[in-house]
């Protein structure tokens, strides 16, 4: 073996190495990752140890400029399953993104105070992507809602977030 | 199989996982541009490194939608490359790099099959760069270490997990718009027998898959066809048609690491 064998070796076993340290949540796997910007360290608990079992819907309105507001609108992303999923699924993507938003705007609901949370990368990115939606031409802000529903759970869905009313 | 056509069989397979991302990424362009759920303005913020001096407006430049689109037909071209010659290392590198671009570009809607994609081309792209036999030797085993890793951290979680041991993580994303059927799930739901039976079907694979490795033939075929037809399973069931491609194009590096240290 050469030397630039040995260095390729000593790379990837540290590597490896890193990514094995990661797996298990510490304060040093937390300080490691946030030195990765390019996300290259990798999580491999896939969808352990806790699945995610349920069902988000992002639904949105608008205030008009006499002060009413228009019904709750439901921004359609999942699309129910096709045959040929397995092979050809271009629509995954931008569901999985929807989860992890989601995800992550729960996650800063419990880390931050109520009132920061509108600073927030995940509320901006929803706000964002709503007030890009269709809309009444006299409309002047809008609004988002998150709904929440556990599929064969029995229960019904619930509200579990309310965004504030942003002008547009 | 020599190690060589072993190493260009894992580029290979992984070049089938980026042509279909990049192509499904191309026909939803929309989601890339401004105010799509990947548009990187604002998620761009999620990291002071990002958002530092001549960095921001690097990154504002090299984001735009237009030349993610362009980067994305490249990837569409070089993954079609790889398969028509032996695959180069400016090839695999850029697909390497194109891929941490993408994650770099919007962290959201990524999956694992994104980054042990990221992992492959980057490891192979470095052993193209040193370009000595043991180089790719290297990789491979560094590929087949991989694997294992990633199937046992997910095996051992969800050894730990209570819902997982029950069965009814099995029904319970099956019920799911995201990654289920409702008319498979609501089956699933009235057969707790199968739902038990399919999660330790998960569970051992995933948790003994590197044990499996060091078992005699035909223990670690057995590993292998399990774990495939895991991710069958998973592309037919569950819509994860990635992860298929990114987990296989590791095998060729296990069979090298059976076939060259096995017994």
């Amino acid at each position: 073996m050469g030397t630039q064998d040995w260095a390729l070796a000593i790379c990837l076993a540290a590597f490896w190495l890193v990514s094995a340290y990661c797996q298990h949540k510490s304060k040093g796997e937390r300080y490691v990752r946030s030195h990765d910007p390019f996300g290259i360290i990798p999580y491999w608990n896939f969808f352990a140890p806790t699945p995610g079992t349920w069902d988000y819907s992002l639904l949105y309105r608008d205030r008009l400029a006499t002060g009413n507001h228009t019904v709750w609108r439901e921004i359609q992303l999942c699309s129910p399953r096709k045959a040929w999923d397995g092979i050809w699924n271009p629509g995954k993507r931008e569901k999985k993104a929807l989860f992890d938003i989601v995800t992550s705007l729960m996650q800063s609901a419990t880390e931050v105070e109520a009132d920061r949370l509108v600073l927030t990368v995940p509320y901006i990115i929803l706000l964002d992507y709503v007030s890009a939606m269709p809309r009444p031409y006299s409309a002047d802000a809008t609004q988002f809602l998150l709904m929440a529903e556990e599929p064969g759970s029995g229960k019904e869905p619930f509200v579990m977030f309310n965004s504030h009313e942003h002008p547009l | 199989m020599s190690n060589i056509i072993l190493f260009e069989w894992t580029i290979r397979i992984a070049s089938i996982g980026v042509l279909l991302c990049s192509l499904e990424m191309l026909v939803k362009r929309s989601v890339l541009g401004r105010s799509g759920l990947l548009s990187p303005e604002v998620a761009i913020t999620r990291s002071p490194v990002l958002m530092t001096g001549g960095v921001r407006p690097a990154l504002d430049f090299l984001f735009q939608p237009r030349i993610a689109i362009a980067l994305l037909t490249l990837r569409v071209l070089l993954s079609i490359a790889v398969w028509l010659g032996e695959p180069s290392a400016i090839e695999v590198g850029f697909l390497a790099l194109s891929g941490v671009y993408l994650s770099l570009r919007s962290p959201y809607g990524l999956d694992g099959s994104d980054q042990m994609t990221n992992i492959v081309f980057f490891s192979c792209s470095l052993g193209l760069i040193v370009g000595t036999p043991v180089a790719k030797q290297i990789v491979l085993i560094f590929l087949a270490a991989m694997v294992c890793q990633a199937y046992f951290v997910s095996g051992l979680e969800k050894l730990k997990s209570g819902i997982w041991r029950s069965g009814k993580a099995i029904s319970s994303v099956a019920l799911t718009k995201l990654y289920g059927v409702r008319s498979i799930g609501d089956r699933l739901t009235q057969m707790p027998s199968m739902c038990l039976a399919m999660a330790w079907f998960v569970i051992l694979f995933e948790f003994l898959f590197p044990f499996g490795l060091l078992a005699p033939h035909p223990g670690w075929w057995i590993a292998l066809i399990s774990a495939g037809l895991f991710h069958l399973f998973a592309a037919a069931f569950m819509g994860l048609n990635t992860f298929f491609w990114a987990f296989l194009s590791t095998y060729p590096a296990v069979i090298f690491c059976r076939s060259s240290f096995g017994w």
